[in-house]
């Protein structure tokens, strides 16, 4: 079992209309277990593709990803339904079901992973009073509580793999207290943290900073320092 | 595990939703169950209360001459292969005269032990004519009127008045010679009727016409299909609309199911295992709504006891039929949803045009007929007219089967505990004395040819087995008090007399009386009268002992079993037949009807008819609920708000006009509900016209009641569904 995620010439290509979009261009990259990730980049960089390409909700179109032990683009469906269980997903694309309490959407993917009720009440209760989120209707709640309820989603089903997509960008003043704790959970739960981000302040909080641009990675030295071990005036010259 | 949990939790959120797909399967499931119930039992009855009664005819042979055919005929046919029996049989139609008005009946001759001077009734005719045994009639005839004495009354298969009297003065009074119209036969193997029907044919060289029972019970087997026919209606229409119920929801709800599916499949939930969390909740929802289908019915015919252990095929056969009702049903909503979780998965594929053509076509009509409101309105219509079909039926068939109840229960032959056997020749002393031993029979006796009295009197003679007469039964007794009626009636030549013979012949206790028996002349003395039991009203009784002295063991014909308080007639019967048919293979019973089956048989239609009446009540609200659910009733409410009307004068507009509307219809659907139902009831009872007029007022009170209570429940239904529309816009 590797201790690596790791993507090798990864490429995505999706059709539009009659043209093909690249969307990812021999992306490659490494990154470790328990690890915290900013990936970074502007509009169109190819930052949401990368993110689902790691999600298994969808496959390489060329290349190999590799996401600890698991090859992505060599599973069959059921597998890759397998893996998306031991991956916490925070994006809006992630619908909230309007039928259902919050509880019972953040519930979810406990029960899909085959928890009991006990152990998915227990669960919920518990992370509910960690991220100290407030019970209410969905449309009702601020932002920053309602991402605080994604989060919870995320987590409840003890994955190894933290995925946060189009998130912290959209919390304007909270981003970066909302991001420190993202970081924090990281930490506390031993998971892989990736987060993506169009602000570099932002990206600056993580231990590694992947940047994209229009599908390609822009590739550090290996002598650069990451911005972990930068000083607070080489983290603002980078920034 | 978890496709329960997620189940739960959806149907928990949506129990609106559940319960409007539950509840129709649960209907059909039902309905079926109940129908097929009732068409099997209702065959049943017709073998058991039709065709066995007239088993004891196996053919009838009517003289293709109007002279008819000559009584020495009967010899002949008693000698050909495979006749047990041969009865003349004569019929004719005539007046009865009573109280100065006129009446027609059919008057059949038969070899009966009653004399020329005294004819019996029917009781149907008994009741029209106001008369009691012992009272006189006038009989129209060719050589003139003719008085006769009405000597008993009883229960006859022929939807005719009929009068009964002996043969030989039937033909004096309206044949020239001894002619008959033609005999009825009775075969000793019926397996080999078509043969003896050649053999017949051939002999009887075109003489007469031979008449298979099929053919006599063809008016009854006509109303039976019709009743069975409607019963399949019902179920197929109710199976309709519950499918179209089902898309209907089904499509409602398929946007936040694509939604609660798409989330699911990220959460880690293939695509095959999306289509089979599908069919586990389709099965579950199925399940679950035919097992209440089936709860509801059975608790519907839980108290009907009039069948005995055979019926248990019956029940298996209904309830295979419900199951598999039910599983066309399931395989239907499966069919409707199992690409949905492919739809959800990748949206941007049109996975309906990716079906095979079959199921693409089967979606395309299902959908678009769930959607359409007008189907929602017909079936609001047809909901309607079956429940107020229902409500007129339920009325109609309780005052006439309440008439035809009392008219059968003053019948004194068919007794509420009392069993008939008629046998031409008499059974063993083991089988009777085993018959009068069994513990539910209070006492039997038997009936013997006519017995002579002085002055050419005849009446009956009826000779009883069980040792303890009730002395319930008995009006006096001469003797000690404490005597029992078989220690005085065997104690010399003594006999018994009933109450309307006692009269008839001014007979009392102490009385001498001398009969005509085998071994002679002899005087016996009248030593009890006993009450008029049903069966005996007209006879003596004597006690088996003074019986095979006197009258060696002549002609015993007729075994009438009365049973005690707590005897089911019907399980008696059974044991009995089983018994007997052993040693006599042409057994029947005869008149096989008791007062409480056919107050049970009451209270099942009744029932019955409530059940439809919930049923149709369920189906118009759930059908109302679509209605007002649709598109073009909300652009009406929308055209409102654009005029710009106040909420009270909206609110007071949109009810007037909603009433009126719902009025309009509801009105129209209770008159053809009834006119259907008056349609139908009067071809099942084969009446008139007029006595729908007859009616109970409480009647129409109950249609119009139910009317105005469906209009109510509607227009509060539509106000409560768009009032938080109005309250936003305004």
């Amino acid at each position: 079992m590797t201790d690596t995620l790791r993507a090798v010439n990864v490429s995505k290509r999706y059709k539009h209309a009659s043209t093909p979009v690249l969307a990812l261009e021999a992306v490659s990259f490494e990154l470790g277990r328990g690890s915290s990730t900013a990936l970074f980049g502007q509009a169109l960089a190819g930052k949401t593709a990368l993110v689902h390409l790691l999600a298994g909700l969808e496959s390489v179109s060329s290349g190999q990803l590799w996401v600890f032990d698991k090859e992505l683009s060599s599973l069959s469906e059921a597998e890759r339904a397998n893996y998306r269980r031991e991956v916490g997903l925070l994006s809006p694309i992630v619908p909230w079901l309007s039928q259902f309490s919050l509880r019972d959407n953040v519930a979810l993917p406990l029960l899909v992973a085959g928890a009991s009720r006990r152990e998915t009440h227990e669960r919920v209760a518990e992370l509910c009073a960690l991220l100290e989120v407030e019970d209410g209707k969905l449309e009702a709640l601020s932002p920053v509580m309602r991402q605080r309820w994604g989060l919870v989603r995320a987590l409840v089903h003890h994955p190894t793999l933290l995925l946060v997509d189009e998130v912290v960008d959209a919390l304007s003043g909270e981003a970066e207290a909302f991001t420190e704790t993202l970081l924090t959970l990281a930490k506390q739960f031993s998971l892989t943290l990736l987060f993506t981000t169009r602000q570099a302040r932002l990206a600056a909080q993580a231990e590694r900073i992947l940047t994209l641009r229009q599908g390609k990675l822009l590739q550090p030295s290996p002598t650069e320092p990451t911005p972990a071990n930068l000083s607070n005036d080489a983290k603002r010259q980078f920034l | 595990m978890w496709r329960a949990q997620l189940t739960y939790r959806y149907w928990r959120t949506q129990p609106g939703k559940c319960l409007g797909a539950c509840l129709p399967i649960a209907l059909s499931v039902a309905l079926t169950f109940l129908a097929t119930h009732l068409y099997l039992g209702s065959s049943q009855a017709y073998q058991t209360l039709v065709l066995q009664p007239l088993n004891k005819v196996d053919l009838q042979l009517l003289a293709t001459s109007d002279e008819g055919m000559y009584g020495t005929w009967q010899a002949v046919l008693e000698n050909l292969p495979n006749i047990a029996r041969v009865t003349p049989v004569l019929h004719r139609q005539t007046l009865v005269l009573r109280e100065g008005k006129k009446f027609s009946v059919e008057v059949q001759g038969l070899n009966t032990h009653m004399n020329n001077e005294t004819i019996g009734i029917s009781a149907a005719l008994a009741k029209r004519l106001n008369v009691a045994v012992g009272e006189p009639l006038e009989l129209a005839t060719p050589q003139g009127l003719r008085r006769y004495k009405v000597a008993s009354i009883s229960q006859t298969n022929s939807p005719n008045d009929v009068i009964t009297a002996s043969l030989e003065e039937i033909q004096a009074l309206f044949t020239s010679g001894e002619r008959v119209d033609g005999f009825d036969l009775q075969l000793t193997d019926k397996t080999k009727r078509s043969t003896t029907l050649t053999v017949l044919q051939k002999q009887l060289n075109g003489l007469a016409t031979v008449i298979t029972p099929d053919k006599r019970t063809r008016p009854v087997r006509t109303v039976l299909l019709t009743v069975q026919n409607v019963l399949v209606v019902v179920v197929v229409l109710s199976l309709l609309m519950t499918l179209c119920l089902l898309a209907h929801v089904l499509e409602t709800s398929r946007k936040e199911r694509e939604t609660e599916r798409r989330a699911l499949h990220m959460f880690g939930l293939s695509s095959p295992q999306l289509v089979r969390w599908q069919l586990y909740e389709t099965a579950t929802l199925v399940g679950l709504a035919s097992l209440l289908g089936l709860g509801a019915a059975f608790y519907f015919t839980s108290f009907i006891t009039l069948n005995d252990i055979t019926n248990f095929q019956n029940l298996w056969t209904t309830l295979t039929t419900s199951l598999v009702v039910s599983l066309l049903i399931m395989i239907y909503s499966f069919g409707l949803v199992w690409w949905q979780p492919k739809q959800a998965i990748t949206p941007e594929q049109n996975w309906l045009r990716r079906l095979p053509v079959r199921s693409w076509l089967f979606w395309q009509i299902v959908t678009r007929l769930g959607q359409r409101y007008w189907l929602a309105v017909v079936v609001l219509l047809l909901s309607l007219t079956g429940l107020t079909s229902m409500v007129a039926l339920l009325t109609m068939q309780r005052s006439s089967v309440t008439a035809w109840l009392t008219t059968t229960l003053e019948n004194p032959v068919l007794a509420e505990r009392q069993l008939h056997l008629q046998e031409e020749f008499p059974l063993s002393d083991t089988m009777r004395w085993n018959m009068a031993m069994l513990p539910e029979v209070a006492f039997i006796f038997s009936g013997v040819k006519s017995v002579i009295m002085e002055e050419g009197l005849e009446t009956g003679l009826y000779v009883f087995d069980k040792p303890s007469f009730p002395s319930a039964y008995v009006q006096s007794i001469a003797g000690a008090a404490s005597d029992t009626l078989a220690e005085v009636l065997s104690s010399g030549r003594k006999l018994a007399v009933s109450e309307t013979s006692a009269t008839t012949f001014h007979l009392e206790v102490g009385q001498r009386l001398r009969l005509t028996t085998p071994s002679g002349q002899r005087v016996y003395e009248v030593a009890a009268i006993i009450k008029d039991i049903p069966g005996l009203a007209d006879g003596l009784l004597v006690e088996r002992s003074v019986y095979l002295r006197d009258w060696q063991r002549s002609s015993e014909g007729l075994y009438v079993l009365s049973l005690e308080e707590s005897a089911q007639p019907r399980e008696v019967a059974s044991l009995l037949r089983e018994q007997l048919s052993q040693q006599y293979p042409g057994v029947s019973w005869h008149g096989a009807l008791f007062k409480s089956e056919l107050e049970r048989l009451l209270e099942t239609s009744l029932v019955w008819c409530r059940a439809l009446m919930l049923a149709f009540v369920l189906l118009a609200v759930t059908a109302f609920r679509q209605v007002v659910a649709t598109n073009t009733v909300r652009q009406v409410f929308s055209t409102f708000y654009i005029f710009g009307s106040k909420r009270q004068v909206l609110r007071r507009i949109l009810l007037s006009t909603l009433t009126l509307m719902f009025s309009v219809i509801t009105s129209i659907a209770m008159l053809v509900g009834t006119g259907l139902s008056y349609w139908f009831f009067a071809r099942l009872e084969q009446s008139d016209s007029t006595w729908i007029w007859q009616l109970p007022l409480s009647s129409y009170v109950l249609c119009i009641f139910i009317g105005l209570g469906m209009i109510m429940l509607l227009s509060y239904q539509l106000m409560k569904h768009y009032r938080f529309s109005l309250e936003g816009k305004l």
